[in-house]
């Protein structure tokens, strides 16, 4: 496993290195989980926006706490589009009744979909949770595009293995083709080694000529 | 008479302990820092339930999570040496940090536990 990740950061590196930052670079597969050696998750996520539905599958592996990978492909429209390899690496400080990280995420989009370029990307995110609040907050740069997102909310345990979270969202965007804002709720529900995931966000200002409307995301996953 | 008529209880009440007390110790208590998520805490279980000396016919599956007060509770087989070290390892390969282990009946009562 040692050769393995020892092989797979600097190939990471020197791909992101190589080619042109255009690409997604935030977001994991599942921020919660596995953080265990040796966990895996999939997961399925349907979202509709610009009058666009896409099925987005969903990988993940964590080799060890601090390091993971993730892999998504998106399905629209009758073909497969580009997908995103992913390696989120985090340090996590446990404290009390409380736990923390901050992440570091490098990721390529492969042109998967039928096109030939190669984007890079990077974030970088912090989240913290306690058994009653969770917040993330995620900042990346990709090509010409900046972009924040913020999920911030309550969590409420039932002591038997689930969970509720009730978060609110924010997401920002800004590149040369305007400027968008997008807000609304999201819930989260998990049983032992399943969630569930839904989010609905309203356009609040949105200035971008590539963006029109609202945004939902509905997703189900396990984790092993 | 009277003092016949308590014995007999007080000797019953201490051969219920006496008989309980060797399932109970072999429990024990253990603080884990940071551990406030039952879907991030699936996986600490599961690494502690894969430790070959665990009674998987106690709590459940031989392993107990609190989140609330960041307490993990495990089942040791009869006869089993405590290994602490090993314990503590496969916690933080879980992703948390294990702070101490001690013998539940030191902290707490079977009752207070399984409720």
């Amino acid at each position: 496993m040692k050769q393995l990740i020892s092989l797979l950061i600097p190939c990471c590196a020197a791909i992101l290195s190589a080619i042109a930052s255009q690409a997604y670079a935030h977001q994991p597969v599942m921020d919660m989980a596995p953080r265990w050696n040796g966990g895996y998750g999939a997961q399925t996520r349907v979202t509709h926006a610009n009058d666009t539905t896409t099925t987005w599958f969903e990988g993940v592996y964590t080799f060890k706490p601090a390091l993971r990978m993730t892999l998504k492909v998106p399905y629209s429209g009758g073909k497969n589009g580009d997908a995103i390899l992913a390696m989120p690496i985090k340090r996590y400080k446990n404290a009390g009744a409380s736990t923390s990280n901050w992440g570091l995420t490098p990721s390529v989009r492969m042109p998967t979909g039928g096109g030939s370029d190669w984007d890079a990307g990077l974030s970088l995110s912090y989240s913290a949770e306690s058994k009653d609040y969770y917040q993330l907050y995620d900042v990346f740069r990709l090509g010409d595009t900046t972009g924040i997102d913020i999920n911030a909310g309550m969590s409420h345990a039932d002591g038997k293995g689930s969970s509720w979270f009730t978060l609110w969202d924010i997401t920002a965007r800004d590149s040369d083709s305007g400027q968008y804002l997008l807000s609304g709720p999201v819930l989260v529900y998990f049983k032992r080694n399943v969630i569930i995931r839904g989010e609905y966000k309203f356009s609040v200002h949105d200035n971008d000529t590539q963006w029109d409307g609202n945004y939902l995301s509905i997703g189900v996953g396990m984790v092993f | 008479m009277r003092i016949k008529n308590l014995a007999i209880p007080v000797f019953l009440v201490l051969l219920s302990a006496l008989i309980s007390a060797p399932a109970w110790t072999k429990n024990y208590q253990i603080n884990v820092n940071g551990m406030v998520c039952e879907f991030c805490a699936f996986g600490l279980a599961k690494k502690l339930r894969k430790l070959d000396f665990i009674d998987i016919t106690q709590f459940e599956d031989g392993v107990k999570v609190d989140i609330e007060n960041q307490l993990v509770y495990i089942s040791f087989q009869e006869g089993q040496a405590v290994n602490q070290e090993t314990i503590f390892e496969a916690i933080k390969s879980g992703g948390y940090d294990p702070i101490k282990m001690t013998p539940m009946d030191e902290v707490a009562s079977p009752a207070e536990v399984t409720q």
